[in-house]
């Protein structure tokens, strides 16, 4: 028994020795992923979260495309059909979408988490050297203010419907959440503090950003955004500045022929953004993901050749029209055909024409100045000037410009919503079934079930109660 | 570490010097049937039972006593035996006493007798999973074992396997159980990067394998902790036996074919449908016949149905298997040795699948001194895997059953495979066939694991006296497995890129073990104990690099030296580490009485802060009512057992920073940033399952019919959950312990020797009944993966098919129909229908889970001849076709092929079927709902084998030491009414706790017939 005593005693012993070394052992760090605790130390790091905020954002279920097709199938009057196996996207196509649509819920979930990384960087500005305190903010409060005025618009009600200022849009969250404790259950903003709230983040942007042609955000951005805004709340006079502001700050030029806005297959494409380009999520074979080559190239363009173009889209050109013959290949668009090119948010025709449809309605119109505006975009696409004379007649060469120009990268819905139009559910030849007015409950996206499911307090949209 | 370890070893030297002075009887106690040791065996002397002692772990003792008395050898489950002391040695062999259970069953840390055992354990022999054809372990344990749930995912070789101890236990964190090789806890981790999980166990020879004895309760599985929540599996592999060295070869060769096959239109059934669908979808006659026309190859002969591909008949090929295995084993009192190399080679029977294995395995174990015994199990292997596509690619073969049969094989128009070459454009097609062609993948791509595995176990046992020994185990588990890619010119529909796509990772997974305790054997009187306590530490590194790129000069550049784009590269590093402390007790008393009680501390680099360490107890008593003095005077009941047990274990398997707030780092435009992407939670802690077993096991004539019986209650707080948050958060889940789950059930073995003699005829049932059932979730709802009608929904077992209920066609216009199931509050539901999804209320409308699973083993000997099967039956399980929403569905969502029971669709008012109209994109009844829901009850012939052992008098003749040829099928025949391939699924693109009998172009199982000879020489 004695030796047991012995024994138990050196086991004890060795025991001890053994756990204290073994302990540290138990401290094992991540190498794939950086804890918290060290991740916002210096400049840098915070600097490093505002591309973090970049990469957010350029996800495939926001601005990396699928913000522009969601809104695109949406608005569609049968230009194009969907055959593709994404339930999500005939949901949209056939203005059906269901509270479980992934595409919307991506739009949700992506832009609130692009938020939060803005929140994050705006969080600790104070680590953040001074002489690069202002772009950092600026570059921050740019994407943020953009993404909330697109959520905005397609969790909301569209500006020109009804009461801004009691319709819902969606949550306004300012701060980061580092903490389980932090995690918050909240209410609806109103459309109108949404819109607030986007218009004083994109003016903090367009004061602390420079002018520069920049791959990121540029005080040039902040403004197309403001014009944007602006002119979807018929602030003419606000848009028009916006606008004349980027075009005479000179940094962009329309790029001369109007296929050399859209990158080819397999053209090289780090850091590729043409002259006419403002903003643009900056995609390689390394980073990121093009949704809109998934969903509307063919096959041969490494699309899944799922979105088909109707005899209505090529109708719809005027004769001579370069871009109906620069942006197809056979029934496709050939907009998106490099599975590796940038998605470009804001180019300079867009701007063009806000000034021209600013121009039309300003308090003190100037119609020659908006058929000029017109005729800049007319002229690329090798068309001659427009012979509208009248404020409506120049309404409709907008509209016109504005769909033949911008097709598939996004405007459709926020077209139709602030001309007041009428879309349709085709059938699978593309004839009219069902019309939806501009402001029908169907053309505004449910609240997400997984939100709701998570957050009681967000009230559901119309008709998807 | 080995410091200590020298130490340790030096330091008992010196202790164990002052034991061996007595003059002594010495000898060694052996079992008759097989010569192992027995060790814990009562030695006596005869008439004064004080002088005594027992066995030590090798069988060995060491007794004082004069000569000519007679000694008594005691040990529970055989015969006792009395031999006269004649010199200084005296080895006895025990004979097994046939009226009790007398097997012997790895535990953690040890072994225990049957007799003596509370907890509940199933034990497989090596024996019986020996020569079976199937890739991995766990196949070959399928319906062997009551509680044991066994699921492949599909008929693809060395795919991940689903096995279920008494349920699932988790919803978020892993539900596989925990896997110890001769000690060594074992890497489990799936390193496939093609999104098809595939199995490391398949490095595994089963040849080698003496045991399996699963660790069910939690009396038995407590000793593992954190881990033993799912169970435990101890696998034994086998030793060498002192003796003339024994060789034996073994051979076999056979082939497979899949076990089902669906049915599909042929090209009438396929052009009639599809001119319906394309009516009443709306389209032109000229635009369906310009489609049929494009599929049909360009030629208008789809008209008259000339071609008529059966596209499932183009995917299988054929498939042989040979295994060739070669053990040498032996030694002496000293030392022991077992070798064994196996060479396994095995074709799939899907085009393009095949996986090659050789294993060599060497134990050794040496008895350096009278105190002082050493071994190592060292185990090397190399498997390689020729792989296919996930069951979500267009190019997995399966999904080859989407192509049209008007579509021909060999496209007529350029003489090659049907979408290899557009002759118009001179690059493949784009729009022909419906779909990319899976075909072009077997001749232009390869997808190939290579697996090198050492699995390595050295020992040192120390013997300080009789009753005490001290055992240090350190071994490691290295793993190195790559993959190697590449997709040729010709997948360029598929890949995406035309000039070539490549893949090549590598990762190296070192996992160390070191176990180091102390186990104390001492019978007191008419107690015994029984007594194992040390510690173990573990620590397992994943280190992974992977590189992929396109743009080869052709398809003769395969490696990415060639490529002039490398698109991705990356390496990871991962780590986690364990360090415990356990120990257990035995007590038993007279034979008749039996406690056990362990515990185990386990410390764990995967939790948070607020709680690294958990206590994981476990207490279990059992009866032995047969050794009652009342029941000495009956002979029906030869046996009869009583056990409870009860205790605590914890579930860790959620990967290995899930309590950390993490940043990671995303490239943008050349630019690195980071961005948070997980928060901290320093609460996080293991799951904990609270586990009570009460078991019966009795005995009839002498043992000729036995039983185990054991019902169970599981119940799990704490599940780690992916918790749902609001996304206005910036995350959308957080990880947190939150929510019960319980799982109760029943298991019974029953075996009976119904005749010996001459002919010897032996059956094995067993059944068992789990019921799962998730009771907290804290009102979330967790969906699967594939379509999500796999949910996590309280008061619902686990993976629940949660869905809107299908109402069949409305015989007005043939629309899909739902019920509306809207809950009207008074526990009603709205029965009417609507042809609006969104109308209908989801509803739990199936569930994977089966309601028993059973097994029936049968065995007959007679002059050499042997013969046995194993029925296999899963019961009362429902299945979800994940893809009947693309293949039958009336081509609602596509071109695709439909199954034969589209036929059956509305076509005039007034029709009842439960088949809608069939319209071209009409998404007329594609939704998830019921429609795609059946039930997945089978009955398998697993195995069979015929055998004939030569007799003796033939094999003196040839010098042999015996021979035996056999015929083995296995799948053979499958009972079922699952209209799909195989019931026995689980996509492997979709497969997980939740999304479970979630079928998705799962391959089937693959049915064996193989012919074998064992030869000894």
């Amino acid at each position: 028994m004695k030796k047991t005593k012995y024994l138990i005693l050196a086991l004890s012993t060795f025991a001890l020795l053994y756990n204290s070394g073994c302990q540290k052992q138990l401290d094992i760090k991540p190498q794939n992923a950086v804890e918290s605790s060290v991740a916002l130390k210096t400049s840098k790091d915070v600097e490093g979260v505002l591309i973090g905020a970049y990469t957010a954002a350029a996800l495939r279920g926001l601005y990396g495309g699928r913000f522009q097709s969601t809104t695109d199938f949406l608005a569609d009057d049968g230009d194009f059909a969907y055959f593709g196996t994404f339930s999500d996207y005939t949901e949209l196509n056939n203005k059906a979408i269901t509270i479980n649509n992934g595409f919307v819920e991506g739009v949700w979930n992506t832009g609130y988490n692009a938020i939060g990384v803005c929140n994050t960087v705006l969080a600790n500005l104070n680590l953040v050297d001074p002489v690069k305190k202002a772009r950092v903010e600026g570059e921050a409060k740019f994407l943020r203010g953009m993404i909330y005025f697109d959520l905005a618009r397609v969790f909301g009600k569209a500006w020109n419907d009804g009461a801004p200022a009691s319709n819902l849009a969606v949550p306004i969250v300012l701060t980061p959440t580092t903490a389980i404790a932090d995690i918050q259950n909240v209410k609806r903003n109103t459309v109108a503090e949404v819109y607030a709230q986007a218009i004083a983040d994109l003016q903090v942007a367009e004061t602390n950003l420079t002018t520069d042609k920049s791959t990121y955000a540029s005080s040039g951005a902040a403004s197309a955004i403001l014009a944007r805004i602006y002119l979807t709340q018929e602030k003419y006079d606000l848009a028009e500045a916006e606008a004349t502001k980027i075009i005479g700050s000179g940094t962009y030029s329309l790029v001369e022929h109007f296929s050399d806005e859209f990158q080819v297959k397999e053209q090289a494409t780090r850091v590729f953004n043409t002259s006419e380009d403002i903003f643009a999520i900056q995609i390689s074979n390394q980073s990121g993901y093009n949704a809109l080559n998934e969903v509307y190239a063919s096959s041969a363009f490494a699309g899944r050749e799922e979105t088909y173009l109707f005899g209505q889209f090529f109708d719809r050109f005027e004769a001579g029209d370069d871009r109906v013959n620069e942006v197809t290949d056979d029934s496709f668009t050939s907009k998106f055909n490099n599975a590796f090119g940038n998605v470009v948010v804001i180019r300079l025709a867009e701007i063009y024409l806000i000034r021209a449809e600013a121009r039309i309605f300003k308090s003190s119109p100037d119609l020659a100045g908006a058929a000029a505006d017109i005729n800049v975009v007319r002229k690329r696409a090798l068309l001659d000037n427009t012979t509208a004379a009248t404020a409506a007649e120049l309404l409709d060469a907008v509209k016109y410009e504005r769909h033949a120009e911008l097709t598939f990268e996004g405007f459709q819905l926020f077209d139709l919503k602030r001309y007041k139009g009428t879309t349709y559910s085709v059938d699978g030849d593309g004839n009219h079934l069902d019309a939806f007015p501009w402001n029908s409950p169907k053309l505004i996206f449910p609240i997400p079930k997984r939100e709701r499911d998570a957050n009681p307090q967000l009230t559901q949209n119309e008709g998807y109660q | 570490m080995k410091k200590f370890l020298l130490s340790f070893l030096l330091f008992f030297t010196c202790v164990t010097l002052a034991f061996s002075q007595n003059v002594a009887v010495t000898g060694k106690v052996t079992d008759q049937k097989d010569g192992s040791a027995l060790p814990g065996v009562t030695v006596s002397v005869k008439g004064s039972p004080s002088i005594g002692t027992q066995t030590d772990i090798n069988g060995k003792y060491t007794l004082s006593v004069p000569t000519g008395k007679v000694l008594v050898f005691k040990y529970i489950g055989y015969k006792d035996l009395e031999q006269t002391v004649t010199g200084s040695v005296l080895n006895a062999v025990l004979e097994t006493d046939a009226k009790v259970l007398n097997e012997v069953v790895v535990v953690g840390y040890g072994t225990q007798s049957r007799r003596a055992l509370t907890g509940s354990v199933s034990k497989i022999k090596g024996s019986d999973i020996e020569n079976i054809p199937v890739p991995s372990l766990e196949s070959a344990i399928q319906g062997r074992s009551p509680g044991v749930y066994i699921q492949a995912q599909n008929g693809k070789l060395g795919q991940g396997i689903q096995v279920r101890i008494r349920g699932a236990s988790s919803v978020s964190a892993g539900n596989q159980p925990l896997y110890v090789v001769d000690g060594l806890p074992i890497t489990v981790d799936d390193f496939s990067s093609n999104g098809a999980s595939t199995n490391p166990l398949v490095d595994l020879n089963q040849n080698d394998i003496e045991s399996i004895d699963i660790l069910k309760d939690a009396s038995a599985a407590a000793i593992y902790g954190s881990r033993a929540s799912n169970g435990v599996v101890l696998v034994t592999t086998k030793k060498g036996k002192a003796g003339d060295t024994k060789i034996t070869y073994n051979q076999y060769y056979g082939f497979s074919k899949p076990t089902g096959e669906r049915k599909f239109l042929n090209s009438e059934q396929y052009v009639t449908l599809l001119r319906e669908a394309g009516a009443a979808g709306g389209y032109s006659t000229n635009s369906i016949e310009a489609r049929l026309k494009r599929y049909a190859a360009g030629s208008d002969n789809y008209k008259t149905y000339d071609v008529n591909t059966d596209w499932q008949n183009e995917i299988t090929q054929h498939a042989p298997v040979q295994n060739y295995n070669l053990v040498l084993s032996g030694g002496t009192d000293k030392t022991k040795f077992y070798i064994s190399g196996t060479y396994n080679d095995q074709k799939g029977y899907l085009i393009g699948n095949a996986l090659n294995q050789y294993s060599l395995r060497t134990n050794i174990s040496n008895q350096a001194n009278k105190w002082l015994e050493i071994g190592a199990n060292l185990s090397v292997s190399r498997t390689k895997n020729f792989r296919l596509s996930n069951d979500d690619q267009f190019s997995t073969p399966e999904q080859i059953v989407a192509l049209s049969p008007i579509t021909p094989v060999i496209d007529p128009r350029t003489g090659l495979l049907s979408g290899v070459l557009d002759a118009s454009t001179g690059n493949p097609n784009t729009n022909f066939p419906v779909y990319y062609n899976p075909l072009i993948n077997s001749q232009n791509a390869y997808y190939n694991t290579i697996d090198f595995r050492n699995l390595g176990n050295a020992f040192a046992q120390v013997k300080f006296s009789n009753s005490l020994s001290f055992r240090s185990e350190v071994g490691v588990d290295i793993l190195n497995s790559s993959e190697d890619s590449y997709a040729g010119s010709a997948t360029a529909r598929n890949s995406g890129t035309s000039n070539g796509v490549g893949f090549n990772s590598s990762v190296t997974a070192t996992n160390f073990n070191t176990n180091n305790f102390l186990q104390y054997i001492q019978n007191f009187g008419k107690s015994s104990i029984n007594a194992v306590g040390g510690m173990s530490y573990q620590r397992q590194q994943n280190d992974l690099n992977s590189i992929s790129g396109d743009q080869f000069p052709s398809d003769a550049y395969k490696k990415l030296i060639s490529s002039a784009d490398i698109t991705g590269a990356s390496s990871t590093s991962t780590a986690y580490s364990l360090l415990s402390y356990f120990a257990r007790a035995n007590y038993a008393f007279d034979d008749k009485y039996l406690l056990s009680v362990s515990g185990r501390v386990d410390g764990s680099s995967r939790f948070g802060t607020n709680n690294r360490y958990g206590f994981f107890p476990a207490g279990s008593v059992g009866w032995v009512v047969s050794q009652e003095n009342f029941m000495k005077n009956q002979t029906l009941i030869s046996e009869l057992k009583l056990r409870a047990s009860y205790g605590i274990t914890g579930n860790s398997e959620i990967g290995n920073f899930p309590s950390r707030g993490l940043f990671s780092a995303f490239g943008y435009a050349g630019v690195a940033g980071s961005r948070p992407t997980q928060l901290p939670n320093p609460n996080l802690k293991w799951e904990t399952s609270a586990t009570s077993d009460i078991g019966l096991d009795i005995g009839f004539f002498g043992g000729r019919l036995s039983g185990q019986f054991d019902v169970y209650l599981k119940k799990t707080k704490d599940l780690l959950l992916n918790v749902q948050v609001p996304a206005t958060s910036g995350f959308t889940t957080i990880t947190q312990n939150l929510g019960k789950l319980q799982n109760k059930g029943l298991e019974i073995q029953v075996d009976s020797k119904n005749l010996v003699g001459k002919v010897t005829w032996s059956t094995s049932v067993n059944f068992s009944v789990n019921r799962n059932k998730i009771t907290d979730l804290k009102g979330q709802v967790i969906t699967g993966s594939g379509d999500a009608v796999n949910r996590a929904v309280e008061g619902q077992p686990l993976g629940v098919f949660y869905t809107v209920e299908f109402a069949g066609a409305d015989p007005a216009n043939g629309d899909a129909l739902y019920y509306k199931n809207t809950d009207l509050g008074n526990g009603q539901r709205d029965r009417t229908t609507t042809n609006d999804y969104n109308q209908a209320t989801p509803v739990v409308v199936g569930n994977p889970n089966p309601d028993f699973i059973a097994g029936l083993n049968n065995t007959v000997t007679y002059a050499g001849f042997d013969f046995s099967f194993l029925l296999q039956q899963v019961h009362g399980d429902d299945i979800y076709n994940g893809a009947g929403q693309y293949m039958s569905v009336g081509f609602n969502n596509g071109a695709d092929n439909q199954t034969i029971d589209q036929l059956k669709a509305w076509k005039n008012p007034g029709d009842i079927t439960n088949v809608p109209q069939a319209r071209l994109f009409g998404g007329n009844g594609v939704n998830p709902s019921s429609r795609y829901l059946e039930s997945g009850s089978y009955v398998r012939l697993k195995n069979i084998i015929l055998g004939y052992n030569f007799s003796k008098g033939l094999l003196s003749k040839l010098k042999l030491r015996s021979l035996r040829v056999y015929a083995q099928a296995t799948n053979l025949i499958t009972w079922t009414k699952y209209s799909g391939w195989d019931p026995e699924l689980n996509s492997d693109a979709f497969s997980g706790n939740i999304t479970q009998n979630y079928d998705f172009y799962a391959a089937p199982q693959a049915k064996t017939i193989t012919f074998g000879i064992n030869v000894g020489f």
